[in-house]
């Protein structure tokens, strides 16, 4: 395998462009943020039912 | 979307491009392009075998000796093929994208909702990490080891893996020995299970021994955290990208994915298979740690089946500490924007291999604390897991049908009813879990 090859050095160059895009932030629905929301508050709940099992676990 | 135009060449690049020659000289050659699946498989047998880990078998090994196969072989099989989908779709983002999971997350979502992610991601990994710590030690503990060897030994493991700055090396080394997973099918061979009652099970779904009772929906909720969990995410679409794959591989990524949810299944299935003598023989396993497990397997599978189940405890847990503290680093990486390839030299991805090494450090060194009540974590982390996985399989189900970032290869509409009854799925799953804990007379 040549690594001093034209295709190599462009799937070099490829691999590079790829790596160092820069992709701007996209434009978040009202709904899509409510849903966020939603499973955050869904974490949070949950991971003090956890903390409830941990507890009567260990008491 | 901002693409240099000339970007200054990094050795990572030069690492894929070579790679990238290597699978294209053997597209096409060879007997049905065997030759280009060895290359290209690894990413997703990986994740696979990396998350069949302590814990995960642990909760296998749970299931099998408190309710049998009855139900919970079907049930496996259904996890493995929803983890199947979700993976699937992870390997596309990176495959059309050739950037991490952390590093889109933050630049599409942005830094509040980026924040969030890694916070679940972070918490869930180190977590993790400690069981797999305990898993090693109770694993080795069953040969005499003492914690403090069975700790230094692993990571020295993972020091020497990462000590070739190629990820290919890495690749396969944590390969060979994710491959270890295989011992527990030896264990299921010695418990002597009935074939018929293994067909039966698999071809009629049994019901659940007992009914839906608290401790049955937490164990169906660490044997679903077992298969799918957000490292899973982070670690698929990390490790196609490092490996310098694109959407032309996309086929044997699939396969690849295939293959590692296949084998996963298989091995998690002999774990319940090994431990169903002990429901079979009405013995009580709930609070059973790894060398408990191994020592009340012995009267069943023999000295030599109880050595190679605690073998199988210590190789989950030290392949889940190789590729559960890799996800992490490349996370850690992509967000701040370090250098964050397998490919790096030592001294150019000083952080990312620190964040990698010193994980796992600190997990380790947790393990060792006198007195730490840790025991108590190892089925929670399943659950855990189970829960933070909704909103991470919301970033992903917005990203793999973002025109901008896929293209072509976006969800079709199939991909999405599943993707999207998957998260239903295990929300609901979530609930249930709160009930119980809540409202257990509603199970009783």
């Amino acid at each position: 395998m040549d690594i001093n090859s034209p295709d190599h050095e462009q799937d070099a160059q490829f691999f590079a462009r790829r790596r160092l895009t820069m992709w701007p932030r996209r434009d978040q629905s009202s709904a899509l943020t409510v849903l966020f929301w939603a499973l955050r508050l869904y974490v949070v709940v949950m991971l003090a039912i956890v903390v409830i099992v941990v507890r009567r676990a260990a008491g | 979307m901002s693409e240099p135009p000339h970007a200054v060449l990094a050795p990572e690049d030069i690492q894929r491009a070579r790679d990238r020659q290597a699978i294209e000289q053997s597209r096409g050659r060879g007997f049905i392009g065997l030759r280009m699946l060895m290359l290209v498989l690894g990413p997703g047998v990986l994740v696979f075998l990396g998350e069949n880990d302590a814990p995960s078998m642990l909760s296998y090994a749970a299931t099998g000796a408190q309710f049998g196969i009855g139900f919970f072989l079907p049930f496996v099989l259904v996890t493995f093929a929803i983890a199947w989908v979700v993976q699937e779709m992870a390997a596309r983002v990176g495959l059309a994208t050739g950037q991490g999971h952390a590093q889109l997350i933050f630049a599409r979502f942005g830094r509040f909702w980026g924040g969030f992610a890694m916070l679940d991601l972070i918490a869930g990994n180190f977590l993790t990490l400690v069981t797999e710590f305990i898993g090693i030690r109770a694993g080795l503990g069953f040969f005499g080891v003492a914690p403090v060897v069975a700790v230094a030994g692993t990571l020295a493991v993972m020091a020497l893996a990462i000590s070739t700055a190629r990820y290919r090396r890495w690749e396969q080394m944590t390969l060979g020995l994710a491959l270890g997973n295989a011992i527990f099918l030896p264990v299921a061979l010695l418990a002597h299970p009935s074939l018929p009652a293994i067909g039966q099970a698999l071809l009629r779904w049994g019901p659940l021994p007992g009914g839906f009772k608290p401790s049955s929906v937490t164990l169906m909720i660490a044997d679903i955290g077992a298969t799918v969990t957000p490292w899973m995410l982070f670690f698929q679409q990390g490790a196609v990208t490092d490996k310098g794959l694109t959407l032309r591989d996309l086929p044997s990524v699939r396969l690849d994915i295939l293959i590692g949810s296949v084998l996963a299944a298989l091995f998690a299935m002999a774990a319940i298979v090994a431990t169903a003598p002990l429901f079979a023989h009405g013995i009580s396993a709930g609070n059973f740690q790894a060398a408990q497990f191994a020592e009340a397997l012995q009267p069943y599978v023999g000295p030599i089946g109880a050595s190679l189940f605690a073998l199988g405890i210590f190789e989950a847990g030290l392949v889940a500490a190789i590729t559960i503290a890799t996800a992490s680093a490349y996370a850690f990486g992509e967000v701040i924007g370090h250098a964050h390839s397998l490919n790096n030299r030592l001294r150019d991805g000083w952080l990312f291999y620190g964040v990698l090494l010193g994980s796992a450090v600190l997990a380790g060194l947790l393990t060792l604390l006198p007195g730490a009540p840790l025991e108590e974590i190892v089925i929670l982390v399943n659950v855990v897991a189970t829960l933070a996985m909704p909103p991470a399989l919301l970033f992903l189900l917005v990203m793999v049908n973002d025109r901008a970032l896929m293209g072509a290869a976006r969800n079709g509409v199939l991909g999405n009813v599943v993707g999207i009854g998957v998260t239903v799925f295990l929300i609901g799953c979530g609930l249930a879990f709160g009930a119980s804990v809540v409202a257990p007379s509603w199970f009783n």
